[in-house]
């Protein structure tokens, strides 16, 4: 019951995260364009690209590659990612990222699912280091923007149908960027959240501050009985008994629903509990 | 062993991933040949001013001049819209650009105002054609310090532009871009001037207002890359393709370098 109230209510936060910085509808008619005022110079900490016709924010990923192709510090950036990350963490990612929804939805088609080793996530770091900040400074292009498949779905293929003109543009790089759209759709499918496990740079900026951040995930380890109904429930499959803060883990609060009551959102002002018992004492 | 190939498998799925973000795009920037020397003439002007209106004239038979003369080669012409006596539709579309120039130079007072390569020009010669291509030809024959080298990359929604600029001895200054709408024509006047077509106004500045600030060492090189948004039409306005102009200018205003080239679309 308490499952269903909390995912209602996250789904509707979702459907926000979607509408709210994609409302500039007039983009896609009366000769289709971009939307170019005050509002996109807001940074929102999700994934979200700005190349969409009725895109009103700006990507932080985009604008990051950007900043590093004209090799310029974005404090802006940095700044932003900073406070919403000390504040909330990954919260972002779990209720209001357009993506991370993309890939709740798919996920619900009933099909075999399969599991993938939470050993090699890592990689997202990768692709922020490497595809964000240094190939874009050393080849002087969005390196990220070019692979993203949020680009392709958002910009790319609604760029294509609506301006004629840009079709004889539509070579390799454009297939390879559709192509890499089409593997993570049917990935997003059979697996839980891959992109943002594995590839997001946006996540991979914001979990930096998981274990740090005002609001945290807290085990009653006196409660959990080890049941492992949290990592069922968790969209990134963590064993939130383990890591209640990982980095990976994307605040969407499943697994406050606990049986046992046992996970539970709280603050760091929240007064400390006693100290948890070794699992190997459960086991 | 099944476990291991499918552990290979993601990272290596998510490695060809990455690559492919480094694939080069087809779309190939465009150098056209210049159809300017670098010689630049910066005219303040507003649509509310009369003599402004007259200038603009001369500023035409300037360019036709050179047109029909040497190797059919113009100076660069840039005109800027500040807020003198009134705002106008130009200055109230890019504001930053028109202040920036503005200030730069301390335009107060009274337009029109002419700048020929840096140089504040009496209005005794900017008032007579013949008198201001005699300053443009003896400009010409000076050689500037650096030269610039311009490409650019015309997308549905922004012009990217990309060069180098070459010392030929140590020098430091600022570095701008600009955008200019070659023809800005109105169905009818916009003030009492009574011009209604304008000719390579400014539009828009990069990096910044105050420009770039560049020290290049002798027979060295620096590269730049500017993206500039295409600006929205002006109400009851036809307008015409733009250009791009390229300039670095030492603290004392001295022109070091200039460069333009015409987009075409």
């Amino acid at each position: 019951m308490r499952l269903r109230g909390i995912l209602r209510f996250r789904v509707f936060s979702q459907i926000l995260g979607v509408i709210l910085p994609n409302a500039y509808l007039r983009g896609f008619f009366n000769k289709p364009h971009l939307y170019s005022g005050k509002a996109k110079a807001v940074v929102l900490p999700i994934l979200n690209c700005y190349a969409c016709p009725s895109a009103l924010t700006s990507c932080p990923a985009g604008a990051l590659q950007h900043f590093s192709v004209i090799k310029t510090i974005p404090f802006y950036i940095f700044g932003v990612i900073t406070i919403f990350g000390a504040a909330v963490g990954r919260l972002f990612c779990g209720w209001f990222c357009p993506f991370g929804f993309l890939q709740d939805l798919l996920y619900k088609i009933k099909t075999p699912k399969v599991k993938l080793p939470s050993k090699y996530t890592f990689t997202k770091y990768i692709f922020l280091v490497l595809g964000v900040l240094l190939l874009p400074m050393i080849i002087s292009d969005t390196v990220f923007c070019k692979i993203c498949p949020q680009g392709a779905l958002e910009a790319g293929i609604p760029q294509m149908l609506l301006n004629p003109e840009l079709r004889p543009l539509a070579h390799t790089l454009y297939w390879t960027k559709i192509a890499i759209l089409v593997f993570f759709i049917t990935a997003f499918i059979f697996t839980k959240r891959p992109f943002c496990r594995y590839v997001c740079p946006v996540g991979a900026l914001l979990s930096l501050f998981n274990s740090v951040s005002i609001l945290r995930l807290t085990v009653d380890h006196h409660k959990c009985t080890l049941c492992g109904y949290c990592k069922l429930v968790c969209p990134v499959d963590i064993e939130v008994f383990r890591n209640p803060n990982s980095t990976d883990c994307i605040r969407c609060g499943l697994c406050t629903t606990c049986p046992e009551n046992a996970v539970k959102f709280t603050t760091v002002f929240a007064p400390v509990e006693s100290p948890k018992p070794a699992l190997s004492d459960k086991i | 062993m099944k476990r291991q190939l499918s552990k290979i498998i993601l990272l290596l799925t998510l490695a060809i991933i990455l690559l492919s973000g480094c694939e080069k795009e087809n779309v190939v920037p465009q150098k056209p040949q210049s159809d300017y020397f670098d010689v630049i003439i910066e005219f303040f002007s507003n649509v509310q001013c009369s003599l402004c209106a007259e200038v603009a004239c001369v500023m035409d038979s300037v360019q036709e001049y050179f047109d029909n003369h040497d190797d059919g080669k113009r100076p660069i012409i840039i005109e800027y819209h500040p807020a003198i006596p009134a705002d106008d539709p130009f200055y109230r579309k890019n504001p930053e650009i028109q202040q920036a120039r503005q200030s730069f130079y301390g335009v107060v007072g009274e337009l029109p105002q002419v700048f020929l390569d840096g140089h504040q020009l009496d209005s005794a010669v900017f008032k007579n054609s013949e008198a201001i291509i005699t300053e443009i030809k003896e400009q010409k024959l000076l050689t500037k310090p650096a030269s610039i080298d311009i490409e650019y990359q015309l997308t549905q929604d922004s012009i990217m532009v990309s060069g180098t600029i070459t010392a030929d001895s140590s020098l430091q200054g600022q570095l701008y871009a600009m955008l200019t709408r070659r023809v800005a024509k109105f169905d009818e006047a916009p003030g009492i001037s009574g011009q209604k077509e304008f000719h390579f106004v400014a539009v828009s500045i990069m990096p910044a207002e105050a420009g770039e600030f560049v020290a290049i060492q002798k027979n060295k090189t620096h590269n730049f890359r500017y993206f500039f948004p295409l600006p929205d039409e002006i109400i009851g306005c036809q307008t015409s393709s733009y250009t791009v102009l390229v300039i670095m200018q030492n603290m004392d205003k001295i022109v070091l370098a200039a460069k333009a080239i015409d987009i075409s679309q």
